[in-house]
């Protein structure tokens, strides 16, 4: 199974919590990159945790810093609220954007934002929470409950096509519990599209147990590298 | 120090492609347009975004003319991505525009299935396959190498009169991921994004167009 490094980050610092919450500065976004890549990581997911409270993404100046010597595929978000913003990350030397909040707030803009990039260039990022048995999707990187079941956003995605969900289980994040067969079992089921899960990763041992999965195309990890990075 | 052309095809990977030519010490230059057939370096089409978009950039201050008048010429010239793919006649992804038309050819939507499952998108790291190893060069060396794949449209079933072609197999299709045929080279994946072996790629290619 493909594994991708889900970085998060608080101006130029990569953070880590446990379900989304009581974050810790891991370390500078350039020495954790670098790091990530000496550990093999191939692939990276950055998102901006503060951007959509702050309105502004600063990984602009972090991606476009890195991007001409960096040799890897990274997909950027946080607070894209239009086809401007998108652009201003693949400008700076984004391969793909990811969106969550504003997505979730103004339904029009992943067709804008497909419409000028390319499906594939486009990917839904959505962090879900068990609430009364059933799975409800959070905003505003994990803080806020929005209306949305995943069912409800699943069957928007189905006419709305990007090229990847990545959906996060917030229950399991920075926990290393093992991950969520709830949550992929249900979007084995439901998806419309391939997804990259992330949440819980135990270790990655745990990678052979998706290897048969049909939609699953990915898993995102973090805590797992961090580990590693302090043995 | 030898040089090549980036031309700026609008939203585009070219600092990552600036990036990985600098590494095999190729000096870049990115272009805006043509205006002239002499072109005093080998071109490249980086390309990210949709294919009308990019053509219409490419044939409204007559671009594609000299660019047309550079192939013709031997004129080497690559293509990365929508940059390979805008080298043929036209694409199932905006039907109405002509591509360049330098190859036979037309580009099809990825994502044919309706009874199961398949992406929209092929994303991620692909391996490549050849359906001969004769005749492929300084390319053979590429076969069952991984390299990084973005894009929902794609070339099955071509008619190039090469044996220097690359597939990978996606949605049970076999997809051209690269070929060099005469002076033109183009690759469906992301050598800039590929680690170790896309930067190799790149340096074989210069080799062989004997840079």
């Amino acid at each position: 199974m493909r594994i991708l490094a889900k970085v998060d980050t608080k101006s130029e610092f990569v953070i880590k919590g446990v379900q989304l919450e009581g974050v810790e500065k891991v370390g500078h976004i350039d020495a954790v990159l670098d790091e990530l890549v000496r550990l093999g990581v191939n692939e990276f997911i950055l998102s901006d945790t503060m951007a959509s409270l702050y309105m502004r993404n600063s990984l602009i100046s972090v991606i476009g810093r890195h991007t001409k010597d960096f040799r890897y595929p990274i997909c950027a978000g946080g607070g894209i609220q239009s086809v401007s913003d998108a652009t201003d990350l693949i400008k700076a030397g984004a391969d793909r954007i990811s969106i969550n909040t504003y997505a979730i707030e103004d339904q029009s803009i992943i067709k804008s934002l497909t419409r000028s990039l390319g499906i594939s260039c486009v990917v839904s990022q959505i962090d879900v929470r068990k609430i009364d048995n059933e799975f409800r999707l959070f905003t505003h990187a994990g803080r806020e409950l929005s209306e949305y079941n995943l069912k409800s956003w699943l069957d928007f995605l189905n006419k709305n096509y990007v090229g990847e969900i990545i959906v996060t289980s917030i229950d399991r994040d920075g926990t290393s519990r093992g991950i969520d067969w709830d949550l992929i079992n249900f979007m084995e089921r439901e998806s419309p599209l391939p997804y990259i899960y992330s949440g819980g990763l135990a270790d990655l041992a745990e990678l052979k147990s998706v290897e048969e999965l049909k939609k699953m195309s990915g898993i995102a990890a973090m805590k797992i590298f961090i580990d590693s990075l302090q043995d | 120090m030898k040089k090549i052309c980036i031309l700026n095809l609008g939203y585009s990977n070219i600092k990552s492609v600036r990036g990985a030519f600098e590494e095999i010490d190729i000096e870049t230059a990115v272009i805006e347009k043509i205006d002239s057939a002499e072109i005093n370096a080998p071109l490249v089409l980086p390309g990210v975004g949709a294919f009308g978009s990019a053509m219409n950039r490419l044939t409204f201050d007559n671009t594609s003319y000299y660019l047309h008048e550079a192939f013709k010429k031997g004129h080497p010239i690559l293509g990365i991505c929508l940059g390979m793919q805008v080298m043929f006649e036209g694409s199932e992804e905006d039907s109405k525009i002509d591509g360049l038309s330098f190859l036979p050819g037309h580009i099809r939507n990825l994502n044919q299935s309706i009874e199961k499952f398949s992406p929209p998108s092929n994303i991620g790291y692909s391996r490549l396959n050849a359906c001969k190893t004769e005749g492929l060069g300084q390319y053979e060396k590429f076969i069952g190498e991984h390299f990084y794949f973005m894009h929902s449209f794609g070339l099955v079933d071509d008619e190039l009169a090469t044996d220097q072609k690359l597939y990978i197999n996606f949605n049970d299709q076999e997809v051209l991921a690269m070929f060099h045929h005469q002076n033109l080279v183009g690759i469906q994946f992301h050598p800039e994004r590929s680690g170790k072996p896309g930067v190799e790629l790149l340096s074989s290619i210069v080799k062989e167009f004997n840079l």
